[in-house]
């Protein structure tokens, strides 16, 4: 009964909404050509960031790195402080860097693409849905604790050559290790946070939704 | 050429059957702004998707799935401060030309139990509302129809729950 009625005020509200709200083509056609606010459109909206940062910066150290091998004396930076085998190994790192960060991100974004294109059922949906922000926020998180704490090393590596605090190539290298890996994990759990912060309860709701879903 | 006339045909299909849309977004939210941007982000991904729809199911249970997909994904915060749509001036002046005070009173209840289910039930109450059959409901929501008539019956108790409250 309660429903029967609920369902009598539904339609007249709907009547009215629909009278008042009605689009026509031109809306539509106009509306398709709009920019999307879902989480994934903005997502993949930082991975075109990603993807010019990160191509612009491949290339440029592809270019340093052959450009040492022809020219060395063309192609070497912060000659004070790095010697031709630093520079290199530094190119290499942003080269290794680069190219998973990239290969990682075009992977989750034709992911994305694809979920966008395809209809599926709400409860398929959700479940894919949630294990994509998952595996993007994860990405996230891999992406930006190696980018910081290898940054972070070589700041120290940077620092020492000029300062001098620790001296001997065996003892260097166990500091900026050391140095790289405490930063991984501080960033780590700082990265986490942070995505926490942006997307837990989102994700928590909707995984509550996708367990709704589940027979009992 | 062919994504213009890919456009005209997507936009006549959505003009004819934008009824949907338009439940989903009332279902969904109150405030105005916040329903323009859900038809809008429901559209944009109608359109995304439209090049993939094979004609396997009814064009109205792909746009049910999508737009309540969309629905059920919005990240958009809910403003405190919100007005309950049984609260807004439309739907007083709907009820007070056909019901009674006390039925008023009654269904206001009623829809303010609806904004306390969360987003899956509510997509499945619009669908009962709808009319949809059990076996429609469950090819939309990805469950199975003996679950579709479980879920029915909590909601319907948990509506009652809220109501008595």
């Amino acid at each position: 009964m309660e429903l029967l009625e609920l369902k009598s005020v539904w339609n007249a509200v709907l009547d009215e909404t629909i009278s008042k709200e009605k689009v026509d083509e031109f809306v539509v056609e106009k509306s398709i050509k709009k920019d999307s606010k879902s989480v994934f459109a903005k997502i993949k909206r930082v991975m075109y960031f990603k993807f010019i940062i990160g191509t612009l910066s491949l290339i440029g150290s592809l270019v340093m790195l052959i450009g040492s091998f022809i020219n060395p004396e063309e192609f070497t930076f912060y000659e004070i402080v790095f010697d031709l085998i630093d520079n290199r190994i530094f190119l290499i790192t942003i080269i290794v860097f680069m190219s998973a960060m990239l290969s990682w991100n075009f992977k989750a974004f034709l992911e994305i693409k694809y979920f966008e294109t395809r209809t599926k059922s709400i409860k398929k949906s959700l479940g894919k849905f949630i294990d994509i922000m998952g595996r993007t926020i994860k990405l996230n998180v891999y992406s930006g604790t190696a980018f910081n704490s290898i940054a972070l090393g070589w700041i120290f590596y940077l620092v020492n050559n000029k300062k001098g605090f620790v001296e001997g190539t065996f003892q260097i290298a166990l500091v900026v290790i050391m140095v790289t890996m405490v930063s991984a994990i501080v960033f780590y759990y700082l990265s986490g946070y942070e995505q926490k912060l942006k997307f837990g309860n989102y994700l928590n709701q909707l995984k509550s939704n996708l367990d709704d879903l589940n027979e009992k | 050429m062919a994504n213009k006339n890919l456009e005209k045909i997507f936009s006549e299909k959505v003009i004819e059957s934008q009824g949907i849309i338009h439940k989903v977004c009332r279902i969904y939210c109150d405030d105005l702004e916040h329903r323009k941007d859900l038809f809008q982000e429901i559209l944009i991904q109608l359109w995304k998707s439209f090049p993939s729809f094979r004609n396997e199911s009814k064009f109205s249970t792909w746009m049910y799935r999508v737009a309540i997909n969309v629905a059920i994904q919005d990240l958009r915060k809910i403003k405190k401060k919100q007005k309950l749509f049984f609260q807004t001036n439309q739907f007083k002046e709907t009820s007070e030309e056909n019901k009674s005070e006390v039925q008023n009173e009654k269904l206001k209840l009623m829809y303010f139990a609806i904004t306390k289910l969360n987003k899956v039930e509510k997509a499945i109450v619009m669908l009962h509302l709808e009319e949809k059959s059990n076996e429609e409901i469950a090819e939309i929501v990805g469950i199975t129809q003996n679950y579709v008539r479980v879920k029915m019956n909590r909601i319907k108790t948990k509506l009652s729950e809220t109501v008595k409250k």
